[in-house]
């Protein structure tokens, strides 16, 4: 619905080329709704899932918003979804003024192509004469989806998927092409399959969401002596208190009411502030609890909604009775598979050393002044010292005590002395460091420092600055 | 322990109570203390896809692992490879894989089947007797007219493994003509066509939910119910009718002649002790006392159709007896102690039989 659910983003969805798209697989509409679902249509872009909630802690994996799902549930489909991801290939931009058309989309080893060409990358499986992927194939790092002729050297230029993720070639679009003249522009649209892991993210229409901490199979779930059924999902008692979402609690039961019915319950809220107080003058004092735990208990539910259970694991009766209903959940888009970050070693900055950020470029996280703080107080010095210095920009440099500098000492290549090389002890040459303006190898020290500081020291003797360093043993 | 079942259930007309029994429960670890019960299975009702059966003189450990298992262990058949041909559908090529392996099929020989990671006869490629099934689809749309493409347009290779056909819903209102009642897979356009070709496997429920043959399996504990009588007459016949209808199910009643509350249907009580706190509520505490029977169980076990529901329990039963079949016969070895640890303890009967068996 918002912003966020991973939804029906359009109807025409088949012919459309957006840049990135999420798309669920099999949506529902929601039982409980309100007046406006239909005038909105609504219906016709669906974002979620019926779920049956039990709230319960249950083996401990939905404490702190984390929630529970049941795994032969996902695998029968709830929660699949899709992203889209669109590239559209331009050559009119690779195309100078005054020349003709150079580039087209074409395999290297088209007829027509330049004599002795490289051999077509082993891609005439993902890719067909005409320069363009078939549609269907599946894909992964590194595989060629498109070529680019270039008709005057010969040469290809090959475009490669990028991403660690798995991806199908879901619709090839010319745009744009005369009949004349040979095609210049296309939009390629992968498919990324996008199935609930641990670590993807969901949410009631309520605002309670969780993160997916733990499927647990079929046979794991508790279920219900009664009519045999196993919860989809498991949310913590203490997702409520704090929040007050009683309005969630409410939806859980109307919506049991209304499946046991079989028909959509209105959830407009203010229905009687906005009703006539007339016509319905017997109900107006009823609670919404009332109203709809009469109703279960028509249908042989306990009156509070809840249900008696057993625990899948042990099979004996759970102690408290699990309050458990229907509530429309959704899926929102931040799905870990987008958002993981790991490095060991990896790309640095050239001017610092320091290890660059960002997820697209293997880069870190950021450990900054209040995690610095922490392992202060820790007193983990040691812990502290590897984060920030051998894992980082650990350097080290030649130091002259007599004059404290660091950019003056430099490695000097010398003769060895005559003797030395007659006893053909190695090579003739042998490398001293010297420091510049004391013009002597003797009193210089190795000393461990990161990188940035020597950048420091550079920058400051731009600026006419001298900055010297007082060598000790203490 | 050990099952063994004296008499089989065949068919689907078999009147309502049929005394299945007993059940020769053997003790398979020799051992001073006897714990030899011989649990006893009386079916209720029976249907293809649907049994209801007593389950007595065992424990809740036997009937949770029959339950686990036959949600998740008995195995059945189900599309698990899907070779694209041709897909011009409105759905993508992993969807439709995905609800192709959602149909269930008729999975009789699926307890003889081999696995196929297990099958060294072929190279898992779906031409093998012994492991896979093959099905071809291939539907083009010509009409103007919405064609839609359901279960009963997928060929087998093997006429005994067909996909289910739910033409028994008859009696569940809401369905379409029953000719059309296969699984819809996906509705094609004119000019629209789906080509492809699949191949089923057998598996199990905990590899995959597709594989699971059971809809339903749930137990409930057997209530027994005790009425006070003597407390019971002192409420009037206004508070009676109010005691009963406090229960959100109909467990009792109030006798039109003699005026007496009595327990219509035990089992209809879910535990929720509605009844208890209403009696509480109106100051006669201890008016009725429910005990569960811990030693019997009442199982409702429905099928998707894949195999009958009395199948089902005769394979779960099977499988379970593998299972101990397996942890008896290690239990004797030299690994047996590495392998089970304190359970080797408890097999042999205890540390102090383990002493007097060293001895001898
Ligand atoms: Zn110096
Ligand atoms: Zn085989």
């Amino acid at each position: 619905m918002g912003k966020q659910t991973m939804g029906t983003p359009c109807q025409a969805l088949q012919f459309r080329a957006d840049n990135k798209l999420y798309r669920i697989q099999t949506p529902q509409t929601p039982v409980a709704r309100t007046e406006n679902w239909a005038k909105f249509n609504v219906d016709q872009f669906p974002t979620g899932t019926n779920a049956i909630v039990a709230v319960l802690a249950y083996t401990g994996y939905d404490m702190e918003d984390a929630m529970i799902l049941n795994k032969s549930a996902v695998e029968r489909g709830m929660f699949h979804g899709q992203i889209y991801k669109t590239e559209t290939i331009d050559l009119t931009k690779m195309r100078r003024k005054g020349d003709g058309i150079v580039n087209v989309f074409a395999r290297s080893d088209v007829a027509g192509a330049r004599k002795g060409a490289p051999a077509p990358v082993q891609n005439s499986n993902f890719v067909d004469t005409d320069g363009l992927p078939y549609i269907g194939q599946i894909m992964v790092e590194g595989n060629p989806y498109c070529s680019v002729l270039n008709t005057v050297t010969g040469n290809a230029k090959i475009s490669k998927l990028k991403g660690g993720d798995k991806a199908v070639v879901d619709f090839v679009a010319a745009v744009g092409t005369g009949p004349k003249e040979p095609m210049q522009k296309v939009s390629i649209r992968m498919r990324y399959g996008r199935n609930p892991v641990i670590g993807d993210k969901f949410s009631s229409r309520h605002g309670q969401k969780g993160v997916l901490s733990q499927q647990w199979p079929d046979i794991d779930m508790p279920f219900s002596a009664v009519t045999g059924m196993r919860p989809d999902l498991i949310i913590n008692p203490h997702a409520f208190p704090s929040r007050m979402t009683i309005g969630m609690l409410l939806e859980s039961m109307a919506a049991k009411v209304g499946v046991l019915k079989g028909e959509f319950v209105n959830a407009t809220p203010f229905q009687k502030c906005v009703s006539d107080p007339k016509s319905s003058k017997k109900n107006k004092d009823e609670s919404l609890v009332d109203k709809y735990g009469k109703q279960l208990k028509e249908y042989g539910f306990n009156y509070h909604g809840t249900e008696v259970m057993y625990s899948g694991v042990l099979g004996t009766e759970m102690t408290c009775e699990i309050y458990i209903g229907v509530v429309y959940y959704q899926r929102l888009r931040h799905m870990v598979g987008d958002k993981y970050q790991v490095r060991s070693t990896g790309a640095v900055n050239p001017v610092t050393r320091q290890p660059v950020k960002g997820r697209k470029f293997g880069g870190g996280i950021r450990f900054g002044e209040m995690e610095r703080d922490s392992l202060l107080a820790h007193g983990a010095a040691y812990l502290l010292h590897d984060r920030l210095h051998t894992c980082s920009d650990y350097h080290t440099a030649d130091v002259c005590v007599r004059c404290g500098s660091l950019l003056s000492t430099t490695p000097v290549i010398q003769q060895k002395s005559s003797a030395a090389f007659a006893m053909g002890l190695g090579s003739n040459k042998e490398s001293r460091i010297i420091c510049r303006v004391c013009s002597s190898s003797r009193d210089i020290e190795l000393v461990a420092m990161p990188y940035v500081f020597r950048y420091l020291a550079s920058e400051l003797a731009a600026m006419n600055i001298k900055l010297t360093l007082t060598i000790g043993n203490g | 322990m050990l099952f063994v079942m004296d008499a089989t259930i065949s068919g689907p007309h078999f009147a309502i109570p049929l005394h299945l029994a007993p059940f020769k429960q053997l003790l398979c670890f020799s051992g001073e203390q006897n714990f030899i019960r011989f649990p006893t299975v009386r079916i209720r009702e029976l249907k293809d896809d649907y049994i209801k059966f007593e389950l007595r003189d065992t424990d809740t450990s036997i009937a949770n692992a029959l339950r686990r298992i036959m949600i998740a262990e008995v195995p059945t058949l189900a599309i698990d490879l899907v070779e694209m041909e041709s897909n011009s559908s409105v759905l993508n090529d992993e969807f439709i894989a995905h609800r192709l392996g959602l149909i269930p099929l008729k999975s009789e020989r699926a307890m003889e089947m081999r696995l196929s990671r297990d099958c060294d006869a072929c190279d898992g490629d779906g031409s093998c007797e012994y492991c896979s099934i093959e099905f071809n689809l291939n539907v083009k749309c010509n009409s103007d007219q919405t064609l839609d493409v359901t279960s009963h347009d997928l060929v087998s290779s093997d006429p005994s493994v067909v996909p289910v056909d739910n033409s028994f819903a008859q009696d569940i209102s809401g369905f379409d003509a029953p000719e059309a009642r296969g699984v819809l897979i996906v509705k094609l356009r004119r000019g629209q066509e789906l080509k492809l070709r699949a191949i089923a496997r057998k598996g199990i429920g905990k590899d995959h939910a597709k594989w699971s043959p059971a809809a339903t399996v749930a137990f409930q504990f057997e209530p027994e119910i005790h009425i006070n009588e003597a407390l019971m007459e002192t409420l009037t016949l206004e508070e009676k009718k109010e005691w009963v209808d406090s229960c959100p199910t109909k467990v009792f009643e109030v006798d039109p002649q003699t005026q007496q509350v009595v327990v219509v249907d035990a089992e209809a009580y879910t535990y929720d002790e509605e009844i208890l706190k209403k009696a509480d509520a109106m100051g006669k505490p201890g008016l009725v006392e429910i005990i569960s029977r811990e030693d019997s169980f009442i199982f409702t076990v429905e099928s998707t159709g894949a195999i009958q529901a009395s199948q089902m329990f005769i394979n779960a039963i099977d499988i379970l007896k593998t299972k101990l079949d397996a942890v008896r016969l290690s239990f004797d070895t030299e690994e047996a102690d590495d392998q089970f640890g304190e359970l080797g303890h408890h097999m042999r009967g205890g540390g102090i039989d383990l002493v007097s068996r060293v001895i001898q």
